[in-house]
């Protein structure tokens, strides 16, 4: 298995859904590439359509009322174009999913040996035996203690970080080559959230496993993934490496989520009454600017910005910018 | 960096300064468990003999992580919660043990924000009377009330429309605007602020940082500042304490805090912020290792003992007293240790 190989490619992945007020577009052209045992973090704040493309990937949108287009290519097949009894054979073995919310993913009523098992034995033809002895040494992977007991535990009885492991474990059970991990530690301690960011990262060296890690924290991403893909009202508008994503954002927005951290100024040897804040707000789906959709927040709009779409563009080796007039940073 | 608390060009928290309010080993605990008569045997320990002073005009923090008491440190703190033991003081004058009419003017001076602007709003009423409904103590006519509304709608920079409009037609950050609003009605000297920010996306939690700032310098408003998000409170805060499992284990001015920690869980705690740079420069971070302790029924012990790298057999044995380290900064602990590389502030 070569190290660079492309394991996901997302082309021009648009996402239509009918709500109460009408159509609107929550994911626009997305195009995204992932490979082989590399971890991509998908940032963006609440709407930005990050979880609308995971769920996309995954054909998990809601069927009436969503119509997705464009491709999703899983090493050599199209994901949207597969019938869904093959999508089920992909979703588990090929592409796994964890959520936030590690109490309302689990059921409640069934052991987590139960569900372990359970998932294996719905796409393995394996013994009860066996699969437990997988589901005893997928547990001890994640770093839960005496897993043979743990198996008999019903998810109440465990902390929150030891359900999102035992998400994580179900998720990895079947070895899946892509996890998609939908802010998976943002219900979680930061002392919990340090430990579960690890043990990704430690999968992903191990199993040569590809990670697509959704985040709003821009701190988090930077701490595992190798490259980062910001979004910003449905679409993609900059792509780059974490090394440049805190030194050399190009994108006005990306550079004033960064400002907006406290603690970034810290860094830099002063600490400041006032934070950084981006004016106005995240524009409705429904009434979006004409050409680029930042531009109404945007510090260095130009007139081409309001009537001129801008594409995502190569900048830089590894960087992609959707801007007509970037400016260089200055934390 | 420094750790001199004058390197920040942060509001001065004049040491001089007359404390406001004075916490002195306030405890609660809430039964778990009862016998058949109804008797508790179990009991769940949330806040236990916690001490702490904070002077006028400052912003005083405490961090922990979930389930750790500060919340309900702060309900005890204005009697939403009775405390079993210990006593509060503000301005001089004992809350916890005041009559309810004095109470009552004592909360008019204290006000409490929480976390969460969806729930805490009333979904039937309008910004407008969810704003007046905190000065109803103020006996206002209904045309200075009115005045009044637009006052505080002001400060906290909503236009005058917003007066008409119901919880659900605002975006987050505007409606924790009009949870400091409603706060700020009765023109209060003191803000218990719990967790005010975590539920907003980082756009708008610095607008919302900024405007807490902004009416603090307006107003002379003192802050507890409740969160488990260290980047913010190293932001907002003059001084810091350290909470783990009901206890506070560690006090000190912002930058000695976080420039100096010596408790080895605000050790742990300091090194597991992800901070915002790429993977290849991080340092080593301490993994706290083993499961945290029971909060129910917990043994004379230190409660950290479970997890902490620096342990020592007097931990398992004795609960270690807090002590002072050195002017301004407490902490409790049997094994004290500057940080090494990986927990020194950023």
């Amino acid at each position: 298995m070569t190290a660079d190989a492309t394991l996901l490619r997302i082309l021009d992945l648009t996402v239509d859904l009918a709500t109460e007020e009408g159509k609107v577009r929550p994911v626009d052209g997305v195009s995204l590439s992932l490979a082989t045992g590399e971890i991509l973090g998908l940032v963006g704040e609440s709407g930005c359509g990050k979880t609308m493309t995971a769920l996309a990937i995954m054909r998990l949108l809601p069927e009436p009322g969503s119509r997705t287009s464009g491709a999703v290519r899983l090493m050599d097949r199209d994901l949207l174009a597969l019938p869904e009894a093959d999508m089920r054979r992909v979703r588990g073995p090929s592409i796994s999913m964890i959520f936030q919310e590690p109490m309302t993913s689990l059921d409640p009523v069934f052991t987590i040996g139960h569900q372990l098992t359970e998932t294996m034995r719905a796409h393995h033809k394996i013994g009860r035996h066996e699969a437990r002895e997988r589901a005893i040494g997928i547990l001890e992977r994640v770093g839960i203690p005496n897993p043979a007991q743990r198996l008999n535990d019903y998810p109440h009885q465990l902390s929150g970080g030891m359900r999102q492991r035992v998400m994580i474990a179900i998720a990895l059970i079947l070895e899946p080559q892509l996890l998609i991990a939908d802010e998976p530690t943002t219900a979680l301690d930061v002392t919990i959230q340090a430990q579960i960011l690890e043990l990704i990262d430690d999968l992903r060296q191990r199993s040569h496993m590809s990670v697509l890690l959704i985040s709003h924290d821009l701190a988090v991403v930077g701490q595992v993934a190798e490259r980062v893909a910001v979004m910003y009202a449905g679409e993609v508008v900059e792509t780059m490496p974490t090394t440049s994503l805190f030194v050399a954002p190009r994108h006005p927005y990306t550079q004033g989520l960064l400002r907006c951290i406290p603690g970034l100024a810290h860094d830099s040897g002063a600490t400041e009454a006032r934070l950084h804040v981006i004016e106005g707000r995240v524009p409705e789906l429904r009434n979006l600017p004409p050409a680029c959709r930042f531009a109404p927040r945007c510090p260095y709009a130009m007139d081409r910005c309001w009537n001129e779409r801008p594409q995502l563009e190569k900048v830089a080796d590894e960087q992609y910018l959707r801007c007509w007039n970037p400016q260089p940073f200055r934390a | 960096m420094s750790n001199t608390s004058a390197a920040g060009t942060r509001s001065p928290s004049v040491p001089e300064a007359p404390p406001l309010l004075e916490v002195h080993n306030l405890s609660k605990r809430f039964p778990v468990r009862r016998d058949l008569l109804g008797r508790p045997t179990s009991w769940l320990s949330a806040v236990d003999a916690v001490s702490f002073t904070i002077r006028r005009g400052e912003t005083f923090s405490i961090v922990g992580e979930t389930g750790c008491g500060k919340s309900t440190l702060g309900h005890l703190i204005i009697r939403l919660q009775p405390a079993d033991t210990g006593s509060v003081l503000f301005d001089g004058e004992a809350v916890l043990s005041s009559s309810r009419h004095h109470l009552g003017q004592l909360r008019q001076r204290m006000q409490l924000v929480f976390q969460d602007p969806f729930s805490s709003l009333n979904p039937r009423m309008k910004v407008g009377a969810i704003v007046s409904e905190g000065m109803h103590r103020l006996r206002l006519g209904r045309a200075n009330q009115r005045r009044r509304t637009q006052e505080v709608l002001e400060m906290v920079r909503l236009a005058q429309s917003y007066a008409a409009r119901y919880p659900h037609e605002l975006s987050g950050g505007q409606r924790q605007r009009v949870a400091i609003a409603r706060a700020l009605a009765a023109n209060p000297e003191f803000l218990i602020l719990d967790e005010p920010v975590s539920a907003l996306d980082v756009s708008i939690q610095s607008q919302v940082l900024n405007l807490l700032h902004d009416l603090q310098q307006e107003l002379n408003l003192t802050y507890l500042f409740i969160s488990h998000d260290l980047a913010v409170v190293r932001h907002i805060s003059d001084r810091v304490g350290v909470m783990y499992l009901g206890k506070l284990v560690e006090t000190a001015d912002r930058d000695d805090l976080f420039g100096n920690p010596l408790h080895p869980y605000t050790q742990a705690l300091l090194s597991a912020i992800p901070r915002p740079q790429a993977r290849d420069q991080h340092r080593d971070r301490i993994s706290l290792e083993g499961e945290a302790l029971s909060p129910i029924d917990p043994p004379r012990q230190c409660r950290f003992a479970s997890r902490c790298f620096r342990v020592i057999d007097r931990c398992w044995t004795e609960v270690p007293p807090t002590e002072s380290q050195k002017p301004e900064h407490d902490a409790a602990c049997f094994n004290i240790a500057p940080p090494t590389d990986a927990t020194a502030g950023p």
